[in-house]
C-alpha cells in the first residue's frame, strides 16, 4: 500500500486505496490441490465495518479462500493479514479477532442451545455473562429455544445458532460461509436480518454465497470468483451498472432464431432450452426488442411468452463467464 | 475453565443419551445378573455333602440318622482328605469323632469343620443337619443331652466365590467398552460433522479438549464401578476386602488407558462406519482373554502369554486384587506399571494419528 491518508468519507467502499483502515488484506493468495489451482492469485482488501461477499458457483474456490483466512488451511502462496496481523504461519494469533460460521451446522446433539453457547464461550476462555448470553439469543432469534436440544432445531435455527457461536468471543471480523444454503425464503430473510444487525453493530463481515439476491441485498462489495480467480470486484450496483442498458429477454419462438440473423452487435441468443425457451442477452434493450420483432415478422416466426428483465448480478456472471451462476 | 465446561458437557451428553446409558450401566448389570444366577447360584441347589471321620460307631450313628435324606451325600474317610475337600468344594461340612473310645458316661469329643463363606448356602444347611443329628443321637443312645463336646473349626477357603471373581471383571469390561466406544465413536462423528473444526477455531488447546473428554469417561467409569459394586453387595453377597483407594487408582488409570486406546481407534478409523468394527475387533477378544468371566488357566501357554500382557488383563486383575483379593495399592504395582506403559503407548500413537478434519477433503465452494 502506498497511501495511508484516511479519507473518512470513502473508507467504506474504497478499501483498496486505504490500507491503513483495512480489516483484511489479502495478497496474491494461491492454493493448489494436486494439479488443480483451487485459488489462483487472489488479492483484495476489506475495510472495517464492510460486508464483503464472495459470489461464485460451487467449487469456484470460495470456501478454500475463507478457510485460508480463518487459519484452517495453509496457503501455498500469498499473504493474509487481519487487522495488521499475519494469519500464517501462526493462525492462533488471529483467533481472538475472528468468529467463524462454518458450512456444517452440526452441534453436540444432547446439549441445549444455551449450553452450546456457554460451552463455546468457555472454549474461547470466556465465561458468558447473562447479558452476553441474552444478547446472543435475542440477536439470533433463539431466545425461546434456549432450552431446546440442538437436535430439535430447524435448518434456519441451526444456521442462526452457528452465527451466534461465531459471535461468542465478540470478534471484530465474522466469516459466514454460505449462511443461507438450503434454507426456505422465509428463513433466509430472517438470517439476512441477523447479518444486517451485525453490520449495524460495526462488525466486519466476509461471506460467501451462490445466491445472487443474497449478495445483492447484503454486500457492500463483491468479488465474483470462478475457477479460483477473482474476475470482477465492485459494489453490486456498479457491477450491474457496467452492463449498461443490458437486459435479458426470454421468449419462445415457433422456429429457433439464430443469433447471427439478428445482426445486433454484442448481443447473443442462446439455443432453445428443453422447453423451447430462448434467452437473448441484449446490449441495448430498445434496439434488441425492435430487431427481434422485425426479424420474427420478416421470417414469419411467431414469438410467444415474451419476457423482459433488466440486468442483475446473474447476468454479470453470465457475461463474464459465459455460464449461469447456478447450474 | 474450558476444561470444567467441557467435562460438564461431556458427562451431560453421556447421561442424556439413552443409548449410551444402556451400554454404560444396564449392559454390565445384565451380564452380572445372568452369569451370577446361571453359574454362581447353581451350586447352592445341589446335594449337601457331609464328610464323616473317626470313631466308626458314632459315624455309623450319624450316617443312619442322615443317610436316608435324599439331598444328603455322605462320604467316610480320612480326616485330612475330607477337610481338604472343603477347600476344594467337595465337602460342605466334615464331622470328626475322637477315635479314642470314651469311658461310658463320659462325653465324646467331636470336631466339626466348616466353611464360613458357605453359611448362607449348602454349608449352613449341612451344619444345621449335623447338629440336629448329634442332638438326636445323644438323646436316643444315652439319654444324655451333653454326650458330645462339640468344637467347631472354620476352614478358611482361599478361592473366591464365582460372583466375587466375576464382579471386578464386569467392572473392568464395562470400563473398557464405555471408554473405548464412548470416546472413539463421538470423536469420529464430531470430526465428520465438522464439530471438531468448530472447536479448532476456538482458542482451547488440543490437550485440554482431549483431557476433558477423558475426564468425562473417568466420571462414567466411577459411576459404573459404584453401581456394579452396590448391586454385588446387595444382591450377590459379595464381600469387599482390599483397598478402595487402590481400586480407585486402578479405575482412574484404567479409564485413562482405555480412553487413549479409543482415541487411537478414532485416529485409525477413517469413517464413522468403520469405528465400531475396529473397536469391537479389539474389545471382544480382549474381553474373553483377559479373564473377565473365568480364569484362563486351562488355555494353551502361548495364549496365556498373550493374555498376560493385554491392557484389560491388568485392569481386571488390579480391580480383583483390590476389591475382593485383600490387596493394597502397593501390592498391585506391577499392574499399575503395565497400565501406565500401555497408556503412554496409546497416547503416543493416538497423537500421531489425531486429525481435526475428515478424511475426505472438502475443496468445494
Amino acid at each position: 500500500m502506498t497511501s495511508n491518508t484516511v479519507d473518512s468519507a470513502s473508507t467504506r467502499n474504497q478499501a483498496d486505496s486505504h490500507g491503513g483502515s483495512s480489516m483484511v488484506s489479502v495478497r496474491s493468495l494461491g492454493k493448489n490441490y494436486g494439479s488443480l489451482r483451487a485459488v489462483d492469485d487472489v488479492s483484495f482488501e476489506v475495510a472495517r465495518g464492510e460486508i464483503f461477499g464472495f459470489l461464485g458457483p460451487n467449487g469456484a474456490g470460495k470456501t478454500t479462500c475463507l478457510e485460508m483466512m480463518e487459519g484452517l488451511r495453509k496457503p501455498d502462496a500469498g499473504t493474509i493479514t487481519i487487522s495488521g496481523i499475519p494469519v500464517w504461519p501462526d493462525p492462533a494469533k488471529v483467533k481472538r479477532l475472528i468468529g467463524v460460521q462454518t458450512q456444517s451446522t452440526a452441534f453436540y446433539e444432547e446439549l441445549t442451545v444455551q449450553e452450546v453457547l456457554r460451552l463455546f464461550g468457555a472454549l474461547h476462555g470466556r465465561r458468558l455473562s447473562k447479558r452476553v448470553l441474552e444478547d446472543l439469543l435475542d440477536l439470533s432469534g433463539l431466545a425461546e429455544k434456549r432450552k431446546a436440544y440442538t437436535l430439535a432445531l430447524s435448518g434456519g435455527q441451526k444456521q442462526r445458532l452457528a452465527i451466534a457461536i461465531a459471535l461468542v468471543n465478540e470478534p471484530e471480523l465474522v466469516f459466514l460461509d454460505e449462511p443461507t444454503t438450503g434454507l426456505d425464503p422465509q428463513a433466509r430473510r430472517r438470517t439476512w436480518e441477523v447479518v444486517k444487525e451485525l453490520r449495524d453493530r460495526g462488525k466486519t463481515i466476509i461471506l460467501t454465497s451462490h445466491y445472487m439476491e443474497e449478495a445483492e441485498y447484503l454486500c457492500d462489495r463483491l468479488a465474483i470468483i470462478d475457477y479460483g480467480k477473482i474476475i470482477a470486484m465492485d459494489t453490486p450496483v456498479r457491477l450491474v451498472g457496467q452492463l449498461g442498458r443490458k437486459a435479458r429477454i426470454n421468449f419462445t419462438a415457433s422456429r429457433p432464431i439464430e443469433g447471427v440473423s439478428l445482426g445486433l452487435a454484442g448481443s447473443d441468443v442462446g439455443a432453445p432450452n428443453s422447453e423451447g425457451e430462448q434467452t437473448l442477452l441484449a446490449e441495448n434493450l430498445d434496439d434488441a426488442i425492435a430487431v427481434l420483432l422485425r426479424t420474427a415478422n420478416d421470417e414469419d416466426i411467431e414469438i410467444k411468452n415474451l419476457q423482459v428483465r433488466t440486468a442483475n448480478l446473474e447476468d454479470v456472471f453470465l457475461t463474464l463467464t459465459g455460464k449461469e451462476l447456478r447450474d | 475453565m474450558a476444561f470444567i465446561e467441557l467435562l460438564k458437557a461431556n458427562t451431560r451428553m453421556h447421561l442424556r443419551n439413552r443409548n449410551s446409558l444402556f451400554w454404560h450401566f444396564a449392559f454390565p448389570l445384565v451380564f452380572m445378573v445372568l452369569f451370577g444366577f446361571i453359574i454362581g447360584q447353581g451350586g447352592g441347589q445341589g446335594p449337601v455333602n457331609i464328610g464323616l471321620s473317626g470313631d466308626p460307631t458314632w459315624t455309623q450313628h450319624v450316617e443312619t440318622a442322615l443317610g436316608g435324606i435324599e439331598e444328603v451325600d455322605i462320604t467316610k474317610g480320612e480326616q485330612d482328605v475330607l477337610v481338604n475337600g472343603i477347600r476344594d468344594g467337595d465337602q460342605h461340612v466334615v464331622v470328626v469323632f475322637d477315635s479314642q473310645a470314651a469311658e461310658p458316661g463320659q462325653p465324646v469329643q467331636v470336631e466339626i469343620f466348616f466353611d464360613p463363606g458357605e453359611e448362607m448356602g449348602a454349608g449352613g444347611v449341612a451344619r444345621t443337619m449335623v447338629m440336629g443329628a448329634l442332638d438326636g443321637i445323644a438323646k436316643q443312645v444315652q439319654g444324655l443331652p451333653e454326650l458330645f463336646v462339640i468344637e467347631q473349626t472354620s476352614v478358611a477357603v482361599e478361592e473366591l466365590s464365582f460372583i466375587s471373581f466375576l464382579m471386578p471383571g464386569i467392572i473392568g469390561m464395562s470400563v473398557m467398552f464405555s471408554c473405548l466406544f464412548g470416546v472413539a465413536s463421538p470423536l469420529v462423528t464430531e470430526r465428520e460433522k465438522g464439530i471438531l473444526r468448530q472447536v479448532k477455531l476456538t482458542t482451547v488447546p488440543t490437550p485440554v479438549f482431549l483431557a476433558a473428554k477423558s475426564a468425562g469417561m473417568t466420571v462414567i467409569a466411577f459411576l459404573q464401578a459404584f453401581i456394579i459394586i452396590a448391586v454385588g453387595i446387595m444382591f450377590f453377597d459379595v464381600e469387599i476386602s482390599g483397598s478402595l483407594l487402590g481400586a480407585s487408582v486402578v479405575l482412574f488409570l484404567g479409564s485413562l488407558m482405555m480412553v487413549a486406546l479409543g482415541m487411537l481407534v478414532a485416529g485409525i478409523a477413517g469413517r464413522v462406519e468403520s469405528v465400531d468394527s475396529i473397536a469391537n475387533m479389539i474389545a471382544m477378544p480382549m474381553m474373553f482373554l483377559a479373564g473377565t468371566f473365568f480364569p484362563i488357566d486351562s488355555a494353551p501357554s502361548w495364549l496365556r502369554g498373550i493374555a498376560e500382557v493385554l491392557p484389560l488383563t491388568h485392569l481386571n486383575s488390579g480391580l480383583r486384587d483390590t476389591l475382593v483379593g485383600g490387596q493394597t495399592l502397593g501390592d498391585i504395582t506391577p499392574a499399575l506399571i503395565a497400565m501406565a506403559v500401555w497408556t503412554a503407548v496409546f497416547i503416543g500413537a493416538a497423537s500421531v494419528r489425531f486429525r481435526w478434519e475428515p478424511q475426505k477433503k472438502s475443496n468445494g465452494g
